[in-house]
């Protein structure tokens, strides 16, 4: 088994026990390693504690120059395993339908989307 | 008494000889070309077909997911989701390399069993916990796909 399918079956249980209420996440500022010596702009950050170490998910986003002084911004979601001084030990970015399900789950889970609905709605 | 009779040939024997080595050559690499031609077909229809079957199969691992949350409730929904994604893979499984061509048959063959002579292999109840294997394993696929799309641009 590869490293991209140890991710997906790890993602996918994250997704699982996130839906059933076992994984709290939070909103949190990303750590100083994500953000200091780079031009990359962290979004919006998600951490939880998972078996002893910290999980997170993120939006990053990144200069993608077409020429020296023309660029755009793009974007991808990121999930990562850090430790506990804010060191990402693995990261996983590559484009997969997966992180992009578990980024929905952890949101509607954080804004607790059902009750914000509910409160709109009444 | 029959008699054996020897018609000489017009061309000498050194050319005989190299036309049917020849012969020998060109039917095998006719055999190449027959094979090389399939390639490129196959590879027309990937490029074709790859994105709209990635679009399919994409929303329907979004649904999936979407009621694997709520199983209890949406189990019927869930199986129904398994067997469209199924059915678009099985339509891809001839269009595909080799080796994306094995993830996406355990893919088949882990949502029905196979049926060899009178033996079944695999079960064919889905509970939540198989449920939630074959999302994973749809994902491996859905993913693998996506990147054979991005190859093929280069085709």
């Amino acid at each position: 088994m590869n490293l991209d399918e140890k991710a997906i079956q790890l993602i996918t249980k994250l997704i699982r026990e996130t839906s059933a209420g076992l994984i709290k996440w939070k909103v949190e500022l990303p750590p100083k390693t994500l953000t200091t010596a780079t031009e990359d702009d962290i979004h919006i950050y998600f951490e939880a504690e998972y078996k002893e170490k910290i999980i997170a998910i993120f939006e990053r986003r990144s200069k993608y120059f077409m020429d020296e002084h023309i660029f755009a911004w793009t974007s991808e979601d990121v999930f990562a395993i850090l430790d506990h001084l804010g060191n990402i030990l693995i990261e996983y970015s590559q484009h997969s339908p997966i992180i992009k399900e578990l980024f929905n789950t952890v949101r509607q889970q954080v804004a607790d989307l059902d009750s914000l609905l509910n409160d709109l709605l009444d | 008494m029959e008699c054996l009779t020897i018609v000489n040939s017009y061309l000498p024997q050194w050319l005989v000889d190299s036309g049917t080595i020849l012969g020998i050559v060109g039917f095998f690499i006719t055999i190449w070309l027959l094979w090389e031609a399939k390639q490129i077909r196959n590879s027309f229809i990937r490029k074709a077909r790859l994105p709209e079957v990635i679009k399919d199969l994409s929303r329907s691992s979004a649904k999936l997911v979407a009621h694997l949350k709520n199983w209890e409730t949406e189990e019927k929904e869930a199986i129904n989701q398994l067997i469209i994604s199924k059915a678009l893979i099985e339509n891809l499984i001839p269009k595909v390399p080799d080796l994306e061509k094995k993830r996406c048959k355990l893919f088949v063959n882990s949502v029905t069993p196979r049926t060899l002579f009178f033996w079944t292999i695999g079960s064919s109840t889905v509970d939540e916990d198989k449920a939630w294997n074959l999302y994973t394993l749809l994902i491996e696929v859905l993913t693998m796909l996506e990147q054979l799309n991005k190859d093929s641009k280069w085709d």
